[in-house]
Formats: structure tokens, sequence, C-alpha cells
């Protein structure tokens, strides 16, 4: 062991010795604390938790994603695109509306 | 968790978390505030909490708390307003090279740096081995070995002068 260890080694007992002498002065007991823990916690209850994937909040997004694609079938079923050289006049009928070109 | 069981889960942790803080922070009031707080956080956000983890949690909670609050106001480490010895001395001899010493060890954890300083604390003041010291920090066992290791360096640059 060289000097530099030794003299760790002597503060490692110093400072051991001396600071297992001293105790923590707190101001607060632990029972005090829990009281006032106690008054706050009453105050405010303990937050629910909610599931942002409850049954019905899966329901619904089911719900709305059925609806759009419904629509989007819907509205891809009822167009129909023709092409007509200028001049020419076609007549188109669909299922729900007739539109004249 | 009902109430009765956070009172059990406080009994068996407030005192850690609040040491813990204590450490870091040299302030007995500071160390209370944040450890009642820590244990509030905890009541708010229990169901969450998984009761095997809840000692490394707490720690972390504190040890957020404790940055966030306070750290950014650079108090001044007054460690010994709060750690006090019972009098002992048997002579004014005595009692003079105590008060010496303990003006030395102060003036040198104020200008410690706080991780090494926290580090010496739990391991000198509260009797802590490197596992411990590493759970309530949460890092690793080299880790406090090195800051042990540079606390040591530093006290023995500062006592010697």
């Amino acid at each position: 062991m060289n000097d530099k260890n030794l003299h760790i080694t002597n503060l490692e007992e110093n400072s051991n010795d001396f600071f297992s002498k001293g105790k923590i002065d707190w101001n607060k007991s632990e029972s005090e604390v829990w009281a006032e823990l106690e008054r706050k916690i009453n105050e405010k209850p303990a937050g629910k938790s909610v599931s942002m994937f409850s049954i019905v909040m899966k329901l619904s997004v089911a719900a709305v994603v059925a609806i759009l694609v419904g629509l989007s079938t819907l509205t891809f079923l009822y167009t129909k695109t023709i092409e007509s050289v200028p001049g020419k006049r076609l007549l188109l009928n669909c299922p729900m509306v007739q539109v004249l070109n | 968790m009902t109430q009765q069981e956070f009172k059990i889960l406080f009994e068996n942790h407030f005192a850690d978390v609040r040491k813990s803080v204590f450490y870091r922070s040299g302030d007995a009031d500071v160390a209370t505030d944040i450890a009642q707080e820590t244990f509030l956080k905890i009541w708010e956000k229990q169901s969450s909490i998984q009761t095997e983890k809840v000692k490394g949690l707490l720690f972390k909670i504190a040890n957020d708390l404790y940055i966030s609050h306070y750290r950014k106001e650079k108090r001044s480490f007054k460690f010994f307003n709060s750690f006090v010895f019972e009098n002992e001395m048997q002579s004014p001899e005595e009692e003079m090279t105590f008060n010496q010493l303990k003006e030395n060890y102060s003036n040198s954890l104020e200008k410690m740096n706080e991780k090494q300083r926290t580090v010496f604390l739990l391991s000198r003041a509260e009797n802590l081995k490197y596992a411990e010291i590493a759970e309530v920090l949460g890092i690793s066992v080299k880790a406090v070995e090195k800051r042990m290791k540079n606390a040591l360096e530093h006290l023995r640059n500062l006592l010697k002068q």
C-alpha cells in the first residue's frame, strides 16, 4: 500500500468514526408527516384509472370505422365516369339520379 | 390500494426516501417536503404501480422532484444544521478538536461535487453498502465506487490544507 492509499484508509476510518456519532435532527416526526399526508389524501382521493380502450370505447371506434367504410363504398358504387369526344352528347342513367353530360 | 396498504407502504419506505433526499440536499425540511410529496404522487398514481418495483419508483420520484424543485436554486449545503452530534466531549481540548474537524468537514462537503457528496454521506453517515447506495441512487455499483473514490480524494486534498 502506498502513502496515498494509506492516507485514504485513515481518512475512511476517521470519517466513519466522525459521522457515526451524529444523527439527523428532523423537524417533523414520521407520525406528524403521516397525519399531514392522511389529511391530504382524504381531501384528494386516489385517481381512478380510466382505460382508453374500454369496451364502450372499442365499440365506438368500430362503429365509426364501419360508417366510414360504408359511406366510402356507397360513394364508390354510385359513381360512374364516362368519357366522350368533344361535340358528342351522352346520356347516362345512374341508379339514384340521372346525369346528362 | 387501500389507505391501510398505503400506510404500510409509508411505514416501510418513508424514512429511507427522506434520508436519501436529505443526504443530497443537506436540508431536513426540504427532505421531509419532498418525501411527503413523493408519497402523495404514489397515492395519486397508485393504479399503475407494480408493488415489487415500488421502492425504486419512490426513489426515482423523489429524485425527480428534488431536481425540478430545488436543484436549480443552488442552495448552499449546510449539512450540519440538521445533522447533529450528542455532546459527549470529555474535555475542552477534545471539544475544540471536534469542532475544528466538524468545520473542516463542513467546508469540504460544501465544496464537494454533489454526486460524490451524496455517495460519501450515504456511506459514512447512513452506513449503507455500495449495492444499497446504488439502489437508492439508481446507478451501478461501479459508479458508486468511482464516486466514493473521488470523494475521498477530494476530502484528502481539502482536509490536509
